[in-house]
Parts: structure tokens; sequence; C-alpha cells
């Protein structure tokens, strides 16, 4: 049975990003003829089920006090004691912050390599691809010794066919230390703004001048929803805007260390370019700047550009819309 | 009681001065600038408030090569108490798991730090395994991507960005914090301040003075072995007009792409 347990192995985060993760999962796996394992530690989202449809060949519940506390650190403990008792050949889980958290600790403590935000493989060389630079290059990157734990870049791996569940499920029982930290409470962000899942993003930079002015923004963003109907259109901003001035809630943030977006039209309003956003715009399919300025870095990240005022494109750009 | 804290800094590559040009196969970054990673002065900030707070000190630690200097200048000009450079003469601090040793090691040798903070990321190759790793070896509670931080003199109360939302975590001293951009907003330095640093401030110290000399590149369990450039084609198309034409024919070409109606 541990037969099925020393091959690729996924720990699901989520519910949402299971799919994926198990994608890259099963293309490494396949390529390096390894089965896949999906490792469960404490209160996993994903079922049994979800796992064994998306083609895991096996379960491997992890089980322990403490483990189901939600903190990363002791589960990575508990991850790698199993991954001792099995040793599989690699470990990957979603790049989501608390995936990352988890992957850092796990590869200290198997004192072993780790790859985050891996966009691209090459399983029999053995080359793991991820963007560096504000996304300016690729960095190929080996891992000396196995187990690989590597964190899968979010949106790039397809989630495999779904086929009939197929596999057996093995508890392992673990014994880690009582969690260093404990979680006081969960406080999801408000509303269900999720940029990175929007069609159509407006966003606005350090051009607007008054808080107030941001009603021109959101006009162009409901004229669009309005003759679109079947897009989501959300309004986003870069970072001086929701980290300096508050004016938008940091859930609208794009770019490194906002939301990574992919939307199939991106506005950039007043928008320098600094290098930290246009990352996070670089799978956008079509990119509009407007700005005054005509050497500001966001031309040459964008298909289009209007050098203008935004005070005078963009609500003429509503009218049009609206027309 | 006063809290010693030790900040890690990365002198990092400007990845806005690195130049590609269509058909580069590799990436060069002889002569390209590097400066503070630009969480760091984040972390700074963060230390100095709890040293205004409880008193106690606060310690830069840096790992790299003398092209830090400017960035070790610049956290002395915040009035940290004092910065090390660990020297790593191979992998000029560009290794996470080097660097996690190193600075786990520092922390150690410098005896009594109750806490170490660092930036959530660094602005060049975002690597996001320092703090792991670092909580990892010293066995200390890790609270990652903080956007607010409350300490007492023995614990530690943060919000932790993850996400879909913020987890309120707490435990207590020592611990390792990484934090957020959006943090605090870091006191201004003018630049006189910079420039009455002096030029050769600070402590240098190597492998052997943070315990691991001896295992010298047996640490690194991951090679790069090639960067190459990315691009992403974009049309860049300037439309040059009077605004009502120049949203006619932006509306045309939007149409013509399949991305509006």
């Amino acid at each position: 049975m541990s037969d099925a347990l020393n091959g690729v192995w996924v720990i699901p985060e989520t519910a949402s990003l299971t799919d994926e993760l198990l994608g890259a999962a099963t293309t490494l796996a396949d390529a390096l003829n390894l089965p896949v394992a999906s490792i469960h530690v404490g209160d996993a989202e994903a079922t049994e089920e979800m796992v064994f449809e998306y083609g895991a060949d096996a379960v491997l519940i992890v089980e322990g006090e403490h483990i189901s506390e939600g903190v990363p650190q002791t589960q990575a403990q508990a991850v790698a004691q199993a991954a001792t008792t099995y040793e599989p050949h690699a470990i990957l889980t979603s790049a989501t912050p608390k995936g990352s958290e988890l992957a850092g600790v796990l590869a200290q403590h198997l004192e072993t390599g780790c790859v985050n935000e891996v966009v691209a493989f090459d399983p029999t060389e053995g080359q793991l691809d991820r963007v560096i630079f504000g996304g300016k290059a690729i960095s190929q990157v080996s891992v000396d010794d196995t187990p690989w734990v590597l964190t899968i870049e979010k949106g790039v791996f397809a989630p495999p066919e779904r086929a009939q569940p197929d596999g057996e499920t093995v508890t392992l029982d673990v014994d880690v230390s009582p969690p260093q930290k404990s979680v006081v409470e969960f406080e999801p962000f408000e509303g269900e703004v999720d940029l990175s899942r929007a069609d159509v993003i407006v966003s606005v930079g350090r051009g607007l001048e008054e808080q107030d002015d941001l009603s021109l923004i959101q006009e162009l963003v409901d004229a669009l929803q309005q003759s679109h109907p079947d897009l989501t259109v959300e309004l986003g901003c870069s970072r001086p805007i929701c980290d300096d001035l508050d004016w938008v809630p940091e859930e609208r943030q794009v770019g490194l260390s906002g939301t990574i977006v992919a939307p199939q039209l991106y506005i950039a309003i007043g928008i320098s370019g600094a290098i930290q956003h246009v990352t996070g715009i670089r799978d956008a399919e079509v990119v509009v700047a407007i700005n005054t300025d005509q050497s500001a870095p966001i031309f040459k990240s964008a298909d289009y550009g209007i050098v203008g005022d935004l005070y005078e494109v963009v609500p003429q750009l509503t009218k049009h819309v609206q027309r | 009681m006063p809290i010693k804290t030790a900040v890690c800094v990365k002198n990092a590559i400007d990845p806005s001065e690195i130049m590609v040009d269509e058909g580069d196969t590799d990436i060069d970054l002889d002569f390209v600038p590097t400066k503070m990673s630009d969480y760091d002065d984040r972390a700074i900030e963060t230390a100095l408030q709890i040293r205004d707070e409880f008193g106690g000190e606060v310690t830069g630690l840096t790992v790299g090569t003398d092209e830090a200097n400017t960035t070790l200048r610049e956290t002395l000009a915040y009035e940290v108490d004092d910065v090390i450079l660990i020297e790593d003469p191979v992998f000029e601090g560009k290794h996470p798991t080097v660097t996690a040793n190193a600075l786990a090691g520092a922390v150690s040798s410098l005896a009594d730090i109750d806490l170490i903070i660092c930036g959530a990321m660094s602005e060049d190759t975002y690597t996001k395994q320092v703090p792991a790793r670092l909580s990892a070896l010293l066995d200390w509670p890790l609270f990652a991507n903080v956007t607010e931080l409350e300490v007492t003199e023995t614990t530690v109360t943060a919000r932790q960005d993850v996400g879909e939302g913020i987890e309120v975590t707490s435990g207590s001293l020592p611990a390792v914090v990484s934090v957020q951009y959006e943090i605090n907003k870091p006191r201004y330095i003018s630049r006189r301040q910079m420039l009455q640093v002096p030029r050769n401030a600070g402590t240098q110290w190597t492998f052997s003075d943070v315990g691991i000399a001896d295992q010298g590149e047996g640490l690194a369990d991951s090679q790069v072995t090639k960067m190459r450039p990315l691009f992403t084609e974009r049309k860049n198309v300037t439309i040059e007009k009077e605004t009502d034409e120049a949203i006619t024919e932006l509306w045309t070409h939007l149409s013509e792409e399949g991305v509006v109606e």
C-alpha cells in the first residue's frame, strides 16, 4: 500500500485551489511515472472524494493532537514526520500565504530545497521555473535532494479531467509539539471582491488628485458593467492609493503586494507603472493606459495608450461607453 | 523591560533597473544597481516603534557582500543601534537557506534577542522563505504577513494577511515576524542623515562568527541553474489625438480585440 505514498504529494489548503494543485501534481507525477497522494492535515477543506476524482491514487490522513488548530508550523511538523516515514519525491501546496509559510517551515525541517510560486517544470531534468525581478525574468531552479518542496502558482496549471474516484485511504498518527501560537479569530475580507476573477478591471493610481474624484472612475466601472452585463467589472487601484492614502480598501489593490490579476481588459488610469504593479497585470489580455506623462513606464506595459489628462479622458470615455 | 529586536534587511537588485531587449536569452546583472528591498524600511520602522515604546536595542542584520554598504548606511540612518553585515562570499546573500542559517546563527550569537522582524518578501526574488526557515531553525513561533503588530514585554499579537482575510494570532516572545507593506509608513530620513553615517560604520561578521563556517556550501539545497528574460508582448500603440477621436479609436481597437462590445 505504501507504494502509492512515495510519489508526488499535494497538501490541499482550500477546496477552490485543489483542482489546479492536482493538475500540477498529476503532470509532474506522470512525467516521473510516480503515484499521486493527497495529504490531509487537520481540517482539510478538500474531501477524499474530491481529490480521488482529480486523480489522486491515495489519501493520507495525518492525525494527532494539536494539528487541527490551524497553525501552519504545526502542520509542517506533522507533514515532515509523514514524509520521513514514506519518503515522497515531491511535496506540493498552493502558493497562498499559508501555503508558503507551511512550505518554508517544512523544507527547513526536512533540510531540503523549497521553490515557491512554480509556474512550469521540466520533471525529468528536475528544473522548476519561477518568475523573478518583477516579471522581467524566469529563474530556473533545481532542488538537490528529494523531497522537493514546491508551492504552485495560482491560475497556471489546468485542473485534471475528472475521473471515477479510485484509491485507498491511509491514516498516520503523528506526534507533534503543541503550537507556539494560537489563532484568536478570523476576519474574512469584507464584501466579495475577488479581483483575480474579474473580467474587466478599471484601476486608478496617483494621478487622481482627491478621494472624491474616485466617483469619476466608479462611473466608468458602472457604465462598463451596465453595457457588459455578462462580465464582472471591478474597480482596482495601485499601491499608493491603498497603502499611503487609504482611499480604497486593500482588497482592491492590484500588484505583487495586492492581487495578481488576469482580466480580459485592464484599464490603468493615472498609474505610473511601478514594477510591482505591472508584475500584477502580466496576465491581462489587453492593457489600456491613460496618463498625462508620456514617459510613464505604464505605456511600455500597455497595448493601447492615451496620453492625456484623466479628468478629461475618463468622463468622455464613460459617455462613449454609455452610448 | 526593554525589548531587543533584530531586523533583517536585504540589499536587493533593483528590478526596475534591469534592461532586457527582445531576443536576449539571458539576464545581465552586471552593473545593475542594488538598493534596500522595499519592505525592509517597514520592518525597520516596526522595530523602531517597539524601541520607542519599550526601550531596548535594534540591530540590523544583512547577509551579503560589501555591495550592501549603502543599504547598511541607510539602515543606520534610521538610528538603529548597530548593523551587522554577515559576509557570504559564495552566494552573496542570494540563497534563502544559507541566508536563513546565517541569520539564525547571528541571532544566537547576539543572545537575548526577543524578536526578529523581516519584510514579507524581497523586492528582487521574493522567495519568501527566510522568515519561515528562521522560525524552524530557532524553533520560535512565526507571524507571517503581518499588517498590524502589538507586542508586550512577553507576548505578540498579530493581524496576519492570509489572503482571504485577516487571522488574528497570538503567542509569546521570542518570535519571528514578517511584515506586509501596509503595516506602517516609515519615518522620514533626510539625505543629510544618510550622509552623516560614517562610511565604514557597522560590524562585519564572517560565517565563522555565526557558527556555520564548517557547513560551507553544504547548506545550499537548491541551485538557480539559469535565468532567462520573460517578455510580455504588448502592442504599445500610443494614440495621440484629440480626446474624442482618441477614445473612438481606442474603442475600435478594443472591439476588434473582442474585449468589449
